[in-house]
């Protein structure tokens, strides 16, 4: 089941790549949290295909890893490698290269409304203290959720 | 899956068996049941343009300009209107089949196939690509399962009675899959690797389904990864020569 799994995130993740590059954009939704508070679980983005150069720091990007499709904010760029982190991670990610990176998350559907991807003070002062607690995590998206609904 | 179709129109019931054949039988455990009312108005159309099929109230509603469908999948039970012709009703069943299929895993696909030696081989391809042409080239101890839509679940290659070009059901009989090949007009004949992705989005492309509902087109994008890394996918070069049928099985 394990590799049947496997076999269907590698062949997801090799389309997703794909559309990028045929269409030059695609839409996600979310589905974890390490993003938190700037993205949520169910919000839709919208990738625009982009070279991994035109990436600036503070800019979310989406890459593949291991089949998986990752979308963390740009934090630098280190020996040819580029770095990125989720807003609520301590530690940053292992190197990118051009390769994995599919483009940049330009906008955010979020039942129904736009949200603007900027990693706003607001936004920063909240992943800070979300990055010290699992519990708040957990609370803050009980508390996202029910508001939703 | 046996769909028990009802109809107190003679001429109609005898054209479902002159064109079912050897699908039509006394079946005790139908898996749905259809009512027919034939009506001889109706705008003809075999367009799949035209064709709408959406959830509706807990219905499946399936409509084109000659026929309007409502089908109650938890009762197992629909009713249909239908004009008397062979594209009507083929194209019910063939919907009603690729839902009911969806559901379990199991795919209609645009592929021709074949029993050869105890296992089925099928040749995806769309308009045009050559499944009616590989099917014309079929030795004589192959038995062919379809020229035009072949039916995969459960590891299984199924005939079915939906024709292309040769316009004659397939045997109603199946068979392990042990390969699928993805068909190109090419120079020679010849086989190449595919990639897991291509193999997939191959057949997607293939695969018939016309319903826009979220939950069913991800199982049925779940049976095509499934498909895809249980059977061996190769993209098949040939040109009309039977000797391609010695390359493939």
């Amino acid at each position: 089941m394990d590799s049947l799994h496997d076999h269907r995130a590698a062949v997801t993740c090799a389309l997703v790549g794909e559309a990028v590059r045929t269409f030059g954009e695609i839409r996600l939704r979310v589905t974890g949290i390490s993003m938190l508070p700037s993205l949520w679980p169910g919000d839709i983005l919208l990738v625009r295909r982009c070279r991994a150069a035109e990436l600036q720091p503070g800019q979310i990007v989406q890459y593949m890893r291991d089949g998986l499709l990752i979308a963390h904010r740009m934090a630098g760029s280190e020996g040819g490698h580029w770095l990125a982190r989720g807003d609520r991670n301590v530690y940053t990610d292992p190197p990118l290269s051009d390769a994995q990176i599919l483009g940049r998350v330009v906008s955010i559907e979020r039942n129904g409304r736009k949200v603007d991807p900027a990693f706003t003070g607001g936004r920063r002062l909240a992943a800070w203290f979300l990055r010290r607690s699992d519990l708040l995590a957990r609370l803050l998206l009980r508390l996202g959720m029910a508001v939703a609904q | 899956m046996p769909i028990l179709v009802r109809t107190e129109d003679p001429a109609f019931s005898r054209m479902l068996i002159g064109r079912y054949g050897g699908f039509v039988n006394e079946c005790g455990s139908p898996v749905f049941e259809l009512d027919t009312d034939v009506v001889s108005a109706g705008k003809a159309s075999d367009d799949e343009d035209d064709l709408r099929v959406r959830l509706e109230g807990g219905c499946w509603i399936l409509e084109r300009g000659d026929f309007h469908a409502e089908c109650d999948f938890k009762r197992r039970r629909g009713r249909i209107r239908l004009a008397a012709t062979p594209w009507a009703i083929d194209a019910v069943l063939r919907i009603l089949h690729s839902l009911l299929l969806a559901q379990q895993g199991g795919l209609l696909v645009h592929a021709a196939s074949a029993v050869r030696n105890g296992s089925a081989f099928l040749f995806a391809g769309i308009s045009g690509a050559g499944k009616t042409t590989i099917s014309r080239l079929a030795p004589a101890d192959a038995t062919l399962l379809t020229d035009e839509i072949s039916y995969v679940r459960d590891g299984l290659a199924w005939g079915t009675p939906f024709s292309g070009e040769l316009a004659e059901p397939g045997a109603n009989t199946q068979a392990p899959l042990r390969a699928i090949y993805l068909l190109s007009k090419g120079p020679e004949n010849r086989i190449e690797p595919v990639s897991a992705a291509e193999a997939v989005r191959v057949l997607l492309e293939c695969i018939l389904f016309f319903a826009h509902d979220g939950e069913l087109v991800g199982k049925v994008f779940d049976s095509a990864c499934e498909l895809a890394a249980r059977v061996p996918v190769r993209r098949l070069f040939f040109v009309p020569d039977a000797r391609v049928w010695d390359l493939v099985c």
